[in-house]
C-alpha cells in the first residue's frame, strides 16, 4: 500500500483516543492494558514534542528494500513500542535512530530522520556523538567480559575524564537507576559474566543510561530472558519513561500493551498504524493491525 | 540524586573528551594498521621479486666459469709454497700454546681447569679405592662413591657445556653463545612480529572497508597471508639474504656500510712501554695512520697523549713515562673499532637484526592467522554493545575487543615464536656460522642460534660431537618447553578476568 502524496508531507502523529467507549475490545490483550492501568500514563490532551521525527524514511540492505516511506514522530519521555512480524523492519528502523547500521555493509537509508532537531542521517554527523545521545540496549544481553564496575563505567570513559569520586558516583546511580544496585553492590568487582541473564540484561540499561542519553533504544530487551526477568525490565521501563524517551522493539503483544505509551505496527517495511497504545490495541483503524493483534497472521 | 556531571553542564562540558581528539587517534591506529598490512605484502613482493632475480641471475650465466679463490695464506704470504711454512703452526708448541691462553687469561683457561679437576676427583677415588689394604670398602660404597662424583661431574660438564664457547675438543665444548644468539634473535623477532602481526590481523578482522581500492587491498592482503603460512622457510632465508644482509646490493656491502650509527674507528699502536694509544679515524675504509711525532692519541681509559716517535734504530729513552709514549716512526697501526650497543648500518650484513627479522617473515603469517582466529573468536555483541555506547573503533579495539582476544593471540604468538626458536635452515642461509666465540654484543654483531649449532655437531664423524647435539637438543628443548610453559602461563593469567 502506497500512500497517497498528499499524506506524504503529513508524518503520522499520534491522535488523542476518542473519549468514550471503544468500539471493540480485542480480548488477548485487554487484560494486559487493564492491569497495566495503575503505571500507564493517560496520553495528554496534546501529543508531547517529538524526539525524533522521520519522514519519507526509506532503507535498504544492498538492493532489498527494508523500510518504506516511514512518516512518524517518536514522542519525549514516552514509551513508544515497535511492533510487527519478523522481518518487518523494526529493529532496522530502531538502527538507523543511532546509525548502527553503519557497521552493516550495503545498508543505507534515505529521507528524514532528526533526534532533536540533529540531522541523524547527514554524513557530517558524527556518530560518535550521537551514540552518547542515543542509548541502545540489545536483545540478547551483552556485558563486556570486565567487572560490573567496569561495565557501567566503560562508557562514561569513552566519553568523558571523569575523577574516581564522580566515576563511583555515576556508577551507584546508573545501577541504582537501574534497579540492580541492591543486587550487585557486593560484587561490583567480580565479573559481569557471572550475573543472571535478567541481571545481565539491566546491567546493560545501566550502562546505556550512564553516558546520559536522550533516548534509549531497545531491541526486543526481554525476548531472551525468563518471565520474572522480564517483568522486571517492564517495570525498569515504566520507572525509566519518567526520564528518558524510550522506543523499544517487542515480539510480545502483551509486552507491549503493558509498558508502552505508543504503538506503532509495521508490517513489510511500511508503518500500518501508529498510536496511542491503547488505541491501537482496542480501536485499530486498520484491518492489518487488528489481524496481528489478534493473532490471525504474523 | 542524579550525578553532577549529568547534571551540571559545565562540570560536563570540562569532562568531555574532544571528539575532533578521539578521531584522530582513531584514524593515526588505522594508518597504523594499514601500514603493518602493507609491510606484511611488501614481504611477499620482495620474496618473489628476489628469488626471481636470483634465478634469473643463474639461469643467464656462461655454463662453465673459473672461480680464482686466494687463500688468506696466499694473500698475506704469496703463492710461494716455500714461504708458507712461515705459517705458525698451532700444534707447533702445546707448551707454548698453554702459555699464552695463561697469559690472556680469559675465561677459557678456568674452564680447562675445571675439566682437569673433573678428572682428578675420579682419580682420587681410585687411589682410596687402591690404598684401602684391609678390603673394609664395599663395592657399594665404592658405587656410591662413584655416584656423587658422576654427579659431580654431571654438575661441571654441565656447567662447561653451558658457559663455553663451541671448542675442536668435544669435553670442553659448550653453546654459551649460540643460547644467548637464540635468545637475541628471537627478542628482535617478537619485538617486530608482535605488532606487525596483530596490526595486520586487525586491519584484515576490524576493519571492513567501503572504499573499492581498499577492498581490493585487503582481499589482496588476505589471500597472500594464507599462502605465505605455507611457504617453506628456506625461502625466507634466501629472502633474508637478498632484503636483509645485502639489501639487494644498494647500499654497498656489510664490510663497507652506507651508513653507520653507533661506531668510532682507531688505530692501535702499542708502545714501547707496552702501552695501548689509540687515534681516532674518521671511517672504517680511510688510510691507517703512520705514526709520527705529536700525533695526538687516546688511552683506553681516556687519557689525551701526543705520541712520542722515534725513528728505527734510535735508543729507547730511559724514562718511563716518556717510554710509555714512544712508538717507532713510521709504524702503521692497527685498524680496531669500538661500538655501541644500538649500533646500526645499512645494509644489515650477516646480524642479530637480519636473522631476527628474517624469523619474522616465518612466522609472520602464522601470527596474523592465529591472531586473525582470536579476534574472530570475539563476539560482535561486544563490537556493537561498545559502538552502541559510542566508542570510536580505536576505543573499541583497545578496551574490549583486544583485551578479549588476547589470550588466544599471546598462545598463537608463544607457539610461532617457539617455531622460530627452531628453525635452523633461514638462520644456516643467514649466519652460516658456528664457530662463535662469544654472546652478540649488539644489533650488527654476528651469531649463531642453538639449532644451527646442533646441526654442526650432528654432521661431524666422531661420536662425541653426536653426544653433544644431543646434549644441545635437551637445552633447546628446555627452552621450547619454558616458552610453552609461559604460554600456557599467560593464557591463565589473562583469562581469568573472563569467566
Amino acid at each position: 500500500m502506497t500512500s497517497p502524496p498528499a499524506e506524504k508531507s503529513q508524518p503520522i502523529r499520534p491522535q488523542t483516543p476518542e473519549t468514550g467507549e471503544p468500539k471493540r475490545i480485542i480480548s488477548t490483550v485487554s487484560g494486559a492494558l487493564r492491569r497495566n492501568g495503575k503505571t500507564a500514563r493517560p496520553p495528554a490532551a496534546a501529543p508531547p514534542a517529538p524526539a525524533v521525527h522521520v519522514e519519507n524514511l526509506d532503507a535498504w540492505y544492498g538492493d532489498f528494500q527494508v523500510l518504506r516511506d516511514i512518516r512518524l514522530d517518536i514522542p519525549e519521555k514516552r514509551v513508544t513500542a515497535f511492533i510487527g512480524p519478523s522481518g518487518c523492519g523494526k529493529t532496522t528502523f530502531l538502527r538507523w535512530v543511532n546509525r548502527m547500521n553503519d557497521t552493516v555493509p550495503n545498508a543505507r537509508a534515505e529521507g528524514t530522520l532528526t533526534l532533536h532537531g540533529l540531522d541523524v542521517l547527514s554524513r557530517r554527523t558524527d556518530v560518535v556523538d550521537l551514540r552518547r545521545r542515543v542509548g541502545m540496549v540489545f536483545q540478547k544481553p551483552n556485558p563486556f567480559p570486565k567487572t560490573s564496575y567496569e561495565n557501567v563505567a566503560f562508557g562514561p570513559r569513552l566519553h568523558m575524564k571523569l575523577t574516581r569520586a564522580e566515576l563511583d558516583t555515576l556508577v551507584e546511580w546508573s545501577l541504582r537507576k537501574a534497579a540492580l544496585w541492591n543486587e550487585v553492590k557486593d560484587r561490583l568487582k567480580t565479573s559481569a559474566l557471572g550475573l543472571s541473564g535478567g541481571q545481565q540484561q539491566r546491567l546493560c540499561i545501566a550502562r546505556a543510561i550512564a553516558v546520559g542519553p536522550e533516548i534509549l533504544l531497545m531491541d526486543e530487551p526481554a525476548s531472551s530472558l525468563d518471565p520474572r526477568s522480564a517483568t522486571a525490565i517492564e517495570d525498569l521501563i515504566a520507572e525509566l519513561r519518567e526520564e528518558y524517551t524510550i522506543a523499544i522493539v517487542t515480539h510480545s503483544m502483551q509486552q507491549a500493551a503493558r509498558a508502552s505509551d505508543y504503538t506503532a505496527f509495521l508490517y513489510e517495511g511500511r508503518l500500518i498504524e501508529f498510536g496511542p497504545t491503547e488505541q491501537i490495541f482496542t480501536n485499530p483503524e486498520k484491518q492489518e493491525t487488528e489481524n496481528y493483534i489478534t493473532g490471525r497472521f504474523g | 540524586m542524579k550525578p553532577t556531571v549529568l547534571q551540571d553542564p559545565e562540570r560536563r562540558a570540562s569532562a568531555m573528551r574532544s571528539i575532533a581528539g578521539r578521531r584522530r587517534r582513531d584514524r593515526a591506529f588505522l594508518s597504523f594498521c594499514v601500514a603493518t598490512a602493507a609491510t606484511s605484502v611488501l614481504v611477499l613482493i620482495v620474496l618473489l621479486a628476489s628469488i626471481v632475480l636470483q634465478a634469473a641471475g643463474h639461469a643467464t650465466k656462461s655454463p662453465v666459469e673459473t672461480i680464482v679463490v686466494e687463500t688468506r695464506q696466499e694473500r698475506k704470504y704469496g703463492a710461494d709454497p716455500a714461504s708458507a711454512e712461515r705459517v705458525p703452526s698451532a700444534d707447533a708448541d702445546p707448551a707454548a700454546l698453554f702459555a699464552a691462553l695463561d697469559e690472556n687469561g680469559d675465561g677459557q683457561l678456568r674452564r680447562r681447569e675445571l675439566a682437569r679437576d673433573a678428572r682428578a676427583s675420579f682419580g682420587r677415588l681410585v687411589d682410596r679405592f687402591d690404598r684401602d689394604d684391609d678390603d673394609r670398602l664395599s663395592a657399594a660404597e665404592f658405587a656410591d662413591a662413584a655416584d656423587d662424583s658422576t654427579i659431580q661431574w654431571m654438575r661441571r660438564n654441565l656447567a662447561i657445556f653451558l658457559s663455553s664457547p663451541p671448542n675442536p675438543e668435544p669435553a670442553e665444548a659448550g653453546i654459551y653463545p649460540a643460547l644467548w644468539g637464540t635468545v637475541y634473535v628471537c627478542l628482535v623477532c617478537a619485538l617486530f612480529t608482535l605488532p606487525i602481526g596483530v596490526g595486520t590481523a586487525i586491519f584484515l578482522e576490524e576493519f571492513q572497508p567501503r572504499n573499492r581500492w581498499v577492498k581490493r587491498f585487503h582481499a589482496f592482503v588476505q589471500l597472500n597471508i594464507a599462502n605465505l603460512a605455507g611457504v617453506p622457510s628456506v625461502v625466507y632465508g634466501i629472502i633474508g639474504v637478498t632484503a636483509f644482509v645485502g639489501m639487494f646490493h644498494l647500499l654497498g656491502e656489510a664490510r663497507k656500510p652506507a651508513l653507520e650509527i653507533g661506531v668510532e674507528y682507531y688505530d692501535q699502536f702499542v708502545t714501547a712501554g707496552d702501552q695501548i694509544l689509540l687515534v681516532p679515524v674518521e671511517a672504517a675504509g680511510s688510510p691507517l695512520s703512520v705514526a709520527r711525532e705529536g700525533l695526538e692519541a687516546r688511552t683506553p681509559d681516556g687519557r689525551t697523549i701526543e705520541m712520542h716517535a722515534l725513528p728505527p734504530g734510535a735508543p729507547l729513552p730511559d724514562d718511563p713515562q716518556l717510554l710509555a709514549r714512544t712508538v717507532r716512526e713510521g709504524d702503521e697501526g692497527g685498524r680496531i673499532s669500538e661500538k655501541a650497543w644500538y649500533y646500526t648500518r645499512l645494509p644489515f650484513g650477516r646480524s642479530v637484526l637480519a636473522g631476527g627479522l628474517t624469523l619474522m617473515l616465518v612466522v609472520l603469517p602464522v601470527v596474523i592467522i592465529a591472531s586473525q582466529e582470536a579476534l574472530r573468536a570475539v563476539p560482535d555483541s561486544l563490537r556493537t554493545g561498545a559502538l552502541g555506547l559510542g566508542a570510536t573503533r580505536w576505543q573499541m579495539i583497545r578496551r574490549v575487543t583486544l583485551p578479549a582476544a588476547i589470550p588466544g593471540i599471546m598462545t598463537g604468538s608463544i607457539i610461532a615464536m617457539s617455531r622460530a626458536i627452531g628453525e635452523a635452515a633461514p638462520i644456516l642461509i643467514i649466519s652460516g656460522i658456528v664457530y662463535i666465540s662469544r654472546v652478540p654484543q649488539h644489533l650488527m654483531d654476528d651469531f649463531t642460534v642453538l639449532p644451527l649449532q646442533i646441526f654442526d655437531w650432528a654432521g661431524r664423524a666422531q661420536q662425541p660431537f653426536h653426544e653433544l647435539a644431543a646434549s644441545g637438543i635437551l637445552v633447546l628443548l628446555a627452552v621450547l618447553l619454558s616458552f610453552n610453559a609461559l604460554a600456557v602461563l599467560l593464557r591463565h593469567r589473562l583469562q581469568k578476568p573472563l569467566s
